[in-house]
């Protein structure tokens, strides 16, 4: 059975992945560094990862805000924890691909082609698909395997 | 309603309100069904979707809406015959939050 490792700040994804894509053994994890201690213990066959993070405590997050705020925002935390909180799923896959693992990744966001392109370019093997569509899921999983 | 605000509310809409509708094959599981429930009903706690949905809007320079506001009071009135697990009902409610999400869609893709 192929292992999906699921990354997201709720439980959303991984309910539905456990309902929808049943054939596939599902973890969840909620942080990179959750993720991280996952994959180096079971590994995957490929990663669902979730872009926006808005419930996650800003101490969970892939991202310093106060540098990000002096570095991005003028200062302004506030802004730059929505930006870390709304780029977490890539800042995710960021740290997963300097950390070694180079497992498929799949977003459920729907990227303009050039964002894509730019994700594949910076991270290897990225694929998205706009919405939580199990049939869309399994095909891009499938042309990843 | 800027077009960020807009793709935030579709990609919240397709991930907590649509996600079950989206995927219900035409004879559920009950497990299906309880999850819809969750979706429409249960959305946080005490909270139909339709409230969480109102409560995003609810800003200034929100475009009103109105026919996303009530498809989601048609989802409503269908709850107890949802929750006793209806098919056409399911069916029904099903539809209903894939036609928000399109029209939520269409609407960021306009912007």
């Amino acid at each position: 059975m192929r292992r999906l490792v699921v990354i997201e700040d709720g439980d959303e994804y991984a309910e539905f992945a456990r309902v929808f894509l049943s054939e596939l053994e599902i973890e969840a994890a909620h942080s990179a560094a959750d993720a991280r201690v996952v994959l180096r213990a079971r590994g995957a066959d490929a990663l669902l990862i979730d872009l926006r993070f808005d419930r996650a405590p800003a101490a969970a997050l892939v991202g310093d805000v106060t540098a990000t705020a002096a570095r991005l925002f003028a200062g302004d935390s506030e802004r730059a924890l929505r930006y870390l909180q709304d780029e977490q799923g890539t800042l995710i896959l960021a740290d997963l691909r300097a950390a070694g693992f180079a497992h498929p990744a799949l977003f459920v966001h729907d990227f303009p082609p050039r964002r894509l392109a730019n994700l594949r370019r910076l991270y290897g093997d990225v694929d998205a698909v706009p919405a939580l569509d199990a049939a869309a899921i399994r095909a891009a999983l499938g042309r990843s395997a | 309603m800027t077009r960020r605000q807009l793709q935030s509310l579709v990609h919240d809409v397709g991930k907590y309100v649509a996600r079950t509708a989206r995927n219900l094959p035409p004879e559920p599981t009950r497990e299906m069904v309880d999850m819809l429930v969750r979706d429409l009903y249960e959305l946080r706690p005490g909270q139909h979707a339709s409230a969480v949905f109102a409560s995003l809007v609810a800003f200034a320079g929100a475009p009103p809406l109105d026919d996303v506001r009530a498809l989601f009071v048609e989802i409503d009135r269908l709850e107890p015959e949802v929750r006793a697990g209806a098919p056409a009902a399911v069916g029904r409610a099903a539809r209903i939050a894939r036609d928000i999400e399109a029209r939520l869609r269409a609407l960021a893709e306009g912007a």
